[in-house]
Formats: C-alpha cells, structure tokens, sequence
C-alpha cells in the first residue's frame, strides 16, 4: 500500500510506530542486535612507531593480483575430484579407450572426444547468453549451486533442508524438475516439452529431418495449448523395440530418450513404421 | 504494520489490527533493539514483521516494500543476504515462515 495516503489502517500503525520510538513504551521489546561486523576480517600486522608504541599496519588487498596470477591449474584448489560429476565432466574432453586403438594401416588413433568441437560447448559463447546465465549453469553443473542442502551443511539455517513450495528434500535436481509444487511442475513440463519440440523441429529441418521417428512430448493439443507446434508426422510413443529387455519395467517410463532417429541407408529409403523394429543393418540414434 | 525514527535516533515499530474477533482494534508497539548501525528505519519495519510471524498472523500489509524484498530474497537466495545488517532478524523470519506457517500474503 502507499505510504501516508489516508489508510485507517497504515495510519494507525504509524501512529504507533511514532509512539513507540518517541515515548520508548512498547509491548514488545526484540533483544539487542548483536555486533553487524563480527564476522568481518581484515589482515594487519603489529607495527612499531616508536620505540614503546606499536599499532597495527593494515595489509593491502591482494585480491586483483591474485586473480591476475590464478591460471586454469589454480581454479580446482582443493576440490575433491573423486566424484561422479568431476569425472563426468572430464569425460566429455577425454577419448573413448576402445576407440582410441590405433588404426592398423594409419598407426594413429581414430577416435575423437566425445564432446563435438562445434556444437558440445557452444553454450559458453554464445553472445545472446548472459554471464549469469553462464555461472548458474557451471553452477548447477558443479554441483555447487546453492539450495537447502548446502544452507544446511554450512550451518545457515537450523531447519531442515527442505524446499520451501513442496516441503521435499532440497538439492540441485530439485531445482530444474522435482518440485512437486503444482505451479512449478507445469513450468517443468512446459520448458520439457518446448525443449523438445524445438529441437525437433531444427533436426526436422536439417539433413536428419526424415530419420526422426519419435519424439518424447506431450500429445499435440496440450502442446498448442501452449503455443509449441510440434513437428508434423512423429509419433509421440516411444516404440517398444528401443527396449526390448525392459518391456515392463517401470523404469522404461522414467527414463527414455527425448528423441528416436533412425538413419536410412542409400538404396532403403525411409524407416517409416514406427513400432516395426528397423532391419539390424541400420544405424540408430537415440 | 510500521516502522518509525525520531530525530533523536531512536527507532520504534508498531503493528495495528484494525479489527480483532471481539469487536476492537489490536494495537502493538515494539522495540526493534537495534543500536549503533542497526539503528536504522529498516530494522524497525523487520522488527514488525518478525513479532508479526511470530504472533502467527498469516496476512500481513505494509508500505515497507523494502522488508518484503529482503524478506524474499533471503527465502529464495540466503547467500545473497549473508552479511545483511539485520541477517538475525531476516533469519528467524524466514524459519518462522518455512517451518511454522502454512501460508503468509504478505501486501505491499
């Protein structure tokens, strides 16, 4: 509401307030507040100014220098880099070892990174991506972005770590799609499936366009009811043949690929059936 | 509710219930104990909130936009308000929230 606009009520707080701070009578008194800074450090060390008297000499910030002097090497400090994430992310620069063998005739090793030099980071420099944008995403790549889980651990709150829209146990995960808040799931299934569809429809205009044969989203009405026009003819079902062990587990439904793309070979043609298994001579894509 | 600071730098807060169940008006005043730096108007409008929550209202008004955005930013960023002047306050606000009540309006 607006300050001092004739508001019973406003007024009648202020007028309170005022009484309050002016006559120091209060129903309720809040404990003094601690010391704002305690917290707050600054390096100095003794200084002698005289032959008796000595005070402290205040150290300079070193902070610029340091950055200036820290190269790649330096970034890992004491990280732990056991993890399952570190590797992961390492892995993306490293050659496969099967493939790594050297070729017989050659004598050089035929395997490339698993990341794409042109497209697996292209992330990182595109100009329409913010540099905030880009720390939430190394962030949350890391496994370093903050959430109640790291609240907790740091000792920043004396509640339990959980979210505050679904009460569910708070962590990184949670915060892209596992909040089971109403609101928020409809946002995860919206940007899923807008994803999806958007990548779709860039392959359905590349050169891969005719080897898409599912796609991993919603049926179409829902989908223009969110104004996402997905690509004409795929099949929204993923067929039975990509899991062919796991027919019914219910881990197939929590865990399919977004996309399905089966690659013609010349002289073939299109694979068109979708739920008829592709000959073993074909290449998949999932 | 309120905030207020007198010339003298003293500060004072104050929380007025227009009508109550039994047919009258609730008033409060409050000492948001600040002193030195704390001693601002901010502290005070935190004050109110926080003795708010904790008499367990769940709607609340104010003109204070400056306590709700802190407030909010202390729920959905905590690192971000680690070294605020008045983090204490912030923080019991915030656990009163998460943990006690089932829904707070808050009105700006």
């Amino acid at each position: 509401m607006k300050s001092h606009s004739g508001i019973i009520g406003n007024e009648g707080a202020d007028h309170l307030a005022y009484k309050a701070a002016v006559n120091q009578i209060s129903d309720v008194s809040l404990p003094p507040a601690t010391d704002a800074f305690y917290d707050l450090i600054w390096l100095s060390i003794p200084n002698k100014v005289a032959s008796h008297t000595e005070e402290l000499r205040i150290l300079t910030n070193l902070q610029d220098e340091l950055k200036n002097h820290m190269h790649a090497h330096h970034y890992l400090g004491e990280a732990n880099t056991d993890t399952l994430i570190y590797k992961l992310w390492q892995k993306l620069h490293n050659t496969p070892q099967r493939a790594a063998q050297p070729d017989s005739h050659t004598r050089q090793a035929t395997a490339k990174p698993l990341e794409h030099a042109q497209f697996s980071n292209k992330f990182w420099s595109m100009p329409n991506v913010i540099f905030k944008e880009r720390e939430q995403v190394l962030k949350y790549k890391t496994n370093t972005i903050h959430t109640g889980k790291h609240t907790k651990r740091f000792s920043h709150t004396t509640g339990p770590a959980t979210c505050p829209l679904c009460r569910g146990s708070d962590s990184a995960p949670l915060l892209p799609f596992r909040c089971n808040n109403h609101t928020l799931k409809r946002m995860h299934i919206y940007r899923h499936h807008h994803a999806v569809s958007l990548c779709s429809e860039e392959i359905s205009k590349g050169k891969l366009g005719s080897a898409i044969v599912t796609m991993d989203a919603c049926i179409s009405g829902k989908l223009s009811d969110l104004n996402i026009e997905p690509p004409d003819d795929n099949e929204r079902n993923i067929p039975d043949w990509v899991f062919p062990t796991q027919q019914n587990l219910p881990t197939r439904h929590k865990s399919r690929p977004y996309g399905v793309l089966v690659m013609p070979i010349e002289g073939r043609g299109r694979h068109w059936i979708p739920n008829r298994s592709p000959q073993r001579t074909e290449t998949y894509i999932l | 509710m309120q905030g207020a600071i007198s010339k003298q730098q003293i500060i004072g807060a104050g929380i007025f219930t227009p009508t109550t169940d039994a047919g009258y008006s609730n008033t409060v005043t409050i000492n948001p104990g600040g002193s030195g730096p704390t001693l601002t108007i901010n502290r005070a409008e935190l004050a109110a909130v926080l003795v708010l929550v904790q008499k367990g209202h769940t709607e609340t008004a104010t003109d204070s936009a400056s306590s709700l955005f802190q407030v909010r930013k202390r729920l959905l960023n905590p690192m971000a308000v680690l070294h605020h002047l008045h983090r204490e306050l912030l923080k019991d606000i915030v656990y009163l929230i998460q943990f006690h009540l089932l829904l707070s309006l808050f009105t700006k």
